[in-house]
């Protein structure tokens, strides 16, 4: 181990910062191409149709209108827009176009025009006239027998994939338990609200070569889907990630990508497409609504003995990801438990179709279990974090039904620290309980993996190395904002020993850069990491060879110092000095350093949250005076970095446990939210204060120490709300969002509060 | 359709434009000025991801239409680096990591300059007060606050100095 | 089309205001364009006639025109003294970047609101039509005769306590009325598809008494950009009879509680019975709708915070 770092472990400012501070990075929509015009995708109003007929012709009298692409020019086969690695989980069930819709949103026509306000025109002179057929829009109504099945070729019934996962026998654990809990949860669906909208350009004017420009976490796999979809090979498809406005998984698929295409090539025109606010909200992805039955056996000094769930998830009509993220939850429950039996259903309803979204299934399904941990502790007279620390998973010791052991494990010093923090905090305020107000403290835990849990991951990397010693990163690991690009970079100058400032990066460019699984699953510090590190491994031997042959030492090496010794001419160089030696001359070589690196392990981070919740009993309202977050995710590469996906995670999960919801209209027959006053996402004036922080942590196979953070954070902080919700208003609630049983009051900090706390 | 010339300084360049009374202040900026440093995340001002400052105040440009903001002085995100050195809100965001996808900084900054225009020392409720027409998904704004904080003593160094 | 009087006498010229629409600062009529719920037709932009955008101190009180912003009335030190409830709901009114530029006008004049009206015309699509988009159905009120969608205006509670009179013209005519009447006026013709066929010039406010309490309190989910939940405004001189309250956003227009002002005047009020009598009447009063993210039975627990307007005023 060594902890001795220059460039990792230090808060450093993002590479691209300047650009978007100075509004000079380009994001999808600030791309031109010449000829290039406009397109979108003409949707279903309704959540089960189908077209009777299409009539274009008010809007072929337009000038400026450019041409249709209907459902019937669309190939006719069944595609999964999932942006996984092939997978027999990834069952093909949508098209392109359909004149059959599924639900509200379904893509019916693609159409074009030359000005944004001509393609309003058209669509408005369009006229699509659809039979209204029967929906579901519950997962009970979809599992009522005597149902029409949504996806036939599928299944005779609207339980599209089963999961289970299983160790020892749960019937006899619970005969075991002193103590047997149970209780129902439901989480609703909600949305991503990643600033930048659905975004890309498809240019396939030559109808040889597809080249797309978009805000993707999944460019390779979008691309070998395309290929395979439109029969063309690969070479022949380019996707190139610009800057990119969040993605929290919504952008780990396809989207209107396909049919954007073949639009391009059908009126022969690059066609820019930009979903609105609307199609966002619920005509792109959202996450799974959840209904699970929890049940815990415990002994009476606080020992699990059996866990048991049923876990149900509305994928929509489409499965895109839900048998994986299924199967993703199943392998996330982070106590010592010797019976363990998860059951996991991917059910099918004509609600918005449901994806990957920060979390994959963690978020759902660690809101029920901690929740019940923190009410089994206090039934049993138990501290919350002492009896789930007495249950954790150790170092060593296998989550149940793992094959792999967990590698490295700090969520004591988690717990430990999370206390530190709330004892300064009450010390300073104290704990209100009057007539009027009650506040209280909730606690959960969560873990995450490093990489998908399936170990799917795989990247690569190359290092192209100038004359003058500076270095080009090309990775396909996709910065969707979080930060992945520079936190590469550091890890690549720690491995060479070089300054940050030279080195440059490119990444996520299919044409130009190696092959990577994509981002999601926490995948980039860890997977991508280590292709980086591999690389740089590589590099430096090259670089030895190239040494040994230039100076006839064979016993060059490369020190602890980041130095090359050449022993034979009692020297030293350094990474700079010793390219600089080998480029040139007539034993010259071009130095590159390569490597691809598979993914063996998905190590777990682990972290703690705490929040500190106030009720007013009078008015029923709730607010949220502090939250608390301390993770262990190993090495934290950039730790400014780390932070801000905490506090981001943190908002989110307060977001997910107090307002956000995909609300069903019953009369209109399909969701109402579709526009951000509607769905409301925190603001800054209502937020607590968060207090993230790192705790000392090393991860033995990870890049110089590394684990994951992205989704980790995000995961327990419902729970954590809701446990202290519930402690301060004496309620006990099992399903999110609050603002359906209280009113949700913005934090409003003391005026007379000094700013500089942090 | 009508067409209409209106007159707009932005940045402090004078530009003239022919627009429909259908196009907002956002096209004209974003498409016809090329100036895409402003962002559009909603289109019906529930973002504030296209806040630009239009005669000393911050709007939403998306929900302005371009014939309302005839003979007004604009400034938006790219007036505020000058070619050698960004503006100390631009470093007070980068320094404290209060950019992530960057897509809400645009607005966010100009939301800021807007603020510390008016109040060189804000307090803490006053810069959430000044700040919360700005969504973020990314940040939790925990450093966005940090940054506006950060900024104002910049300012204030920088005006003592000169 | 656009057109942009620069004075009282160019406006006066357009001969039927039923053909137009009159642009304020747009936050409110821009984004019903954009959905598709209102036609661009003909706009007459009302911001830059010099008239309508003073805020000034006259012989029989003080006039503020239809086009002062949001912001600037908030900010102004005058009205902060004098009003204190009307500065504070205009602070309060969505976000700052909407304050900026929505004026008071077009806060009052603001369409009402309703999740099945609010919306694309795409999403509209799969229903019929409803009183407010020229139909014959309230889609949250099947049997109703009438549209009932919200009134959310925050400054509108509060220019009612201050017995405020809106200043208009009709035709060539010059007319004033309550503004509560004037409110009462414009949210019943906007439950149909029919125009408005007014100009409205601003609003005279009567001087206040003296010792007069006044205040306003806003309830919303988050702190910006939403409208309210409910908002109570009130005006209240201790030692008379003279007590105004209302409440917003419960009902399509705001509603004026007089049983609680008699409670609020009489000898001894209790901020415990006062809040009850009140959440009451409120009660009684309010015409709840389906609202997003807020259900009705939270949204009638949130009467309950008027007792914080209660505090404020006593």
């Amino acid at each position: 181990m060594n902890l001795k770092f220059h460039t990792v472990s230090k808060s450093l400012p993002r590479h691209e910062a300047a650009s978007k501070a100075s509004g000079k990075a380009i994001y999808t929509d600030d791309i031109h191409l010449p000829g290039m015009v406009y397109g979108m995708i003409l949707r279903s109003p309704y959540a089960h149709a189908r077209v009777l007929s299409v009539d274009l012709s008010a809007a072929e009298e337009m000038e400026d209108f450019l041409g249709a692409l209907l459902p019937e020019e669309v190939p006719d086969k069944f595609y999964n827009s999932s942006g996984n690695p092939p997978s027999p989980l990834l069952l093909k069930d949508e098209k392109i176009l359909t004149d059959h819709p599924l639900c509200p949103g379904d893509r019916v026509i693609a159409i074009a025009a030359k000005t944004p306000f001509a393609l309003k025109k058209a669509a408005a002179l369009i006229k699509i006239q659809y039979e209204i057929l029967p929906a579901v829009h519950t997962m009970k109504e979809a599992l009522a027998s005597g149902l029409a099945p949504i996806q036939p070729h599928l299944s005779k019934t609207n339980i599209l994939a089963e999961k289970i996962a299983e160790q020892g026998d749960v019937d006899q654990g619970f005969q075991e338990a002193s103590f047997i809990f149970e209780d129902d949860f439901h989480t609703s669906p909600m949305q991503h609200v990643a600033l930048e909208p659905t975004s890309c350009i498809c240019d396939y004017s030559d109808g040889i070569h597809l080249n797309i420009w978009s805000n993707s976490q999944t460019p390779y796999q979008e691309r070998r889907i395309l290929a395979e979809l439109f029969s063309m090979p690969e070479n022949n498809v380019r996707i190139v990630k610009p800057a990119m406005g969040g993605g929290f998984g919504a952008r780990q698929q396809l989207h209107n990508q396909p049919a954007c295409a073949l639009l391009s090539k059908k009126i022969r025109h690059p066609v820019k497409m930009i979903n609105t606010r609307e199609e966002e909200m619920y005509a792109s992805v959202i996450r799974h609504e959840m209904d699970t039955h929890l049940k815990f056996g415990v002994t009476s000094d606080g020992i699990l003995t059996a866990f048991e769930t049923d876990y149900y998830l509305n994928c929509g009509p489409y499965t895109t990801h839900t048998p994986t993220i299924v199967a993703a939850a199943s392998r996330k429950f982070q106590y010592r438990v010797p019976n363990y039996l998860f059951h996991g259903y991917t059910v099918a309803t004509n609600d918005p179709v449901a994806g990957a979204f920060r979390g994959y299934g963690n978020a759902q399904l660690t809101f029920g279990r901690e929740l019940m941990m923190s009410r089994i502790a206090r039934q049993l007279n138990l501290d919350p974090i002492e009896f789930r620390l007495k249950n954790h998973i150790k170092a060593g010791e296998k989550f149940p039904a793992a094959t792999a052991a967990v590698t490295s494990c700090a969520i004591e010093k988690c717990a430990r620290r999370c206390l530190e923090i709330q004892k300064e905090i009450d010390e300073r305020e104290g704990l209100i309980e009057n007539d009027e107000i009650c506040q209280a403290w909730g606690v959960a835990f969560s873990c995450h993996g490093s990489g998908p849990s399936s170990k799917e991951g795989m990247s690569a990397a190359v290092i192209l190395v100038n004359d003058d010693g500076t270095v080009h990163l090309m990775t396909g690991s996709a910065d969707i904002g979080q930060g992945s690009e520079t936190m590469l970079m550091q890890i690549a100058a720690e491995s060479l020993g070089i300054p940050l400032s030279q080195i440059k990066i490119s990444a996520a460019d299919t044409d130009r850069t190696p092959y990577d699984t994509g981002t999601f699953g926490s995948s980039q510090t860890y997977v991508s990491g280590n292709a980086v590190v591999s690389a740089c491994k590589d590099l430096i031997q090259r670089l030895i060879q190239a040494l040994r042959i230039s100076f006839e030492d064979t016993e060059v090496t490369f020190t602890e110092a980041k130095t090359f010794l050449i022993p034979s001419q009692e020297k030293e160089l350094t990474f700079q000095e010793a390219v600089r030696h080998c480029i040139f001359g007539m034993k010259g070589m071009v130095l590159i350093g390569s490597a691809s690196y598979k993914a063996q392990e998905s190590p777990n981070p682990f972290a703690v949250c705490m929040v500190k919740a106030e009720y007013e009993k009078k008015t029923n309202r709730i607010s949220l005076k502090h939250v608390i977050e301390t993770v262990d995710v190993g090495t934290a590469i950039n730790p400014l970095t780390v932070k801000g996906q905490i506090e981001g995670g943190v908002c989110q999960g307060i977001g997910y446990a107090l307002t956000e919801s995909l609300e069903f209209n019953k009369r209109a027959g399909k969701t109402n939210s579709s526009d951000l006053l509607s769905y409301r996402i925190p603001l800054l004036g209502d937020m607590p204060d968060i207090h993230g922080e790192i705790v000392e942590s090393y991860e033995p196979t990870g890049p110089h120490g590394a684990k994951s953070v992205g989704e980790l954070c995000t995961v327990p902080v419902a729970p954590a709300i809701v446990d202290a919700v519930c402690q301060a208003s004496g309620k006990k609630i099992n399903r999110i969002p609050l603002s359906e049983f209280f009113l949700i009051k913005p934090n409003q900090p003391d005026s007379a509060e000094e700013f500089i706390r942090r | 359709m009508e067409y209409y010339l209106i007159h707009l300084t932005i940045n402090g360049t004078k530009y003239t434009f022919s627009v429909t009374e259908e196009e907002t202040l956002l096209d004209v900026i974003r498409e016809k000025a090329g100036l895409t440093g402003t962002k559009q995340g909603c289109g019906c001002s529930q973002c504030g991801a296209c806040t630009v400052i239009l005669d000393r105040k911050p709007v939403n440009s998306c929900c302005i239409l371009a014939v309302q903001a005839d003979g007004a002085q604009i400034q938006t995100i790219e007036s505020l680096a000058s070619s050698e050195k960004l503006h100390p809100i631009q470093e007070a965001y980068i320094e404290a990591g209060a950019i992530q996808c960057g897509f809400c900084t645009p607005g966010m900054i100009m939301s800021t300059k807007a603020l510390l225009d008016r109040n060189p020392c804000p307090s803490r409720p006053e810069i959430r007060e000044a700040l919360s027409g700005n969504l973020c998904r990314c940040t939790g704004y925990t450093k966005i606050e940090q940054a506006v904080q950060t900024a104002a003593l910049k300012l204030k160094e920088v005006s003592h100095e000169s | 089309m656009y057109r942009r009087p620069e004075t009282l006498e160019e406006i006066m010229k357009i001969d039927s205001l039923k053909k137009v629409s009159i642009l304020g600062g747009g936050t409110d009529l821009v984004p019903l364009i954009k959905t598709g719920v209102k036609d661009c037709g003909s706009l007459i932009d009302i911001t830059h006639i010099p008239e309508f955008r003073q805020i000034r101190k006259t012989e029989n009180g003080w006039f503020i025109g239809a086009s002062v912003t949001l912001s600037s009335l908030s900010e102004n030190p005058d009205i902060g003294v004098l009003y204190p409830a009307l500065a504070k709901a205009a602070a309060k009114t969505a976000s700052p970047q909407i304050r900026s530029i929505g004026t008071i006008g077009g806060n009052i004049l603001q369409d009402r609101r309703c999740m099945y009206f609010n919306q694309s015309a795409y999403w509209r699509s799969s229903l019929p039509l409803c009183y407010k988009t020229g139909g014959t159905i309230c889609h949250q009120a099947p049997a109703s005769p009438v549209c009932r969608a919200i009134y959310y205006s925050d400054t509108a509670p509060a220019l009612c306590v201050y017995h405020a009179k809106a200043l208009y013209y009709k035709g060539n005519l010059s007319k004033s009325l309550p503004v509560s009447d004037f409110i009462r006026q414009h949210t019943v013709l906007n439950g149909t598809a029919e125009p408005e066929d007014i100009l409205l010039e601003g609003f005279l406010l009567p001087f206040p008494e003296q010792n007069m309490k006044s205040d306003f309190e806003k309830i919303s989910i988050r702190n910006s950009i939403d409208f309210p939940v409910v908002n109570f405004a009130g005006s209240f001189i201790p030692g008379t009879q003279k007590a105004c309250l209302y409440a917003g956003a419960v009902a399509p227009f705001p509603v004026r509680l007089e049983k609680t002002e008699k409670a609020l005047v009489s000898p001894h009020p209790d901020l415990n019975s006062l809040t009850a009598t009140a959440v009451e009447e409120i009660r009684s009063l309010s015409l709840l709708i389906k609202e997003p993210g807020i259900s009705p039975r939270i949204k009638r627990e949130s009467f309950q915070n008027i007792r914080y307007l209660f505090q404020d005023l006593l």
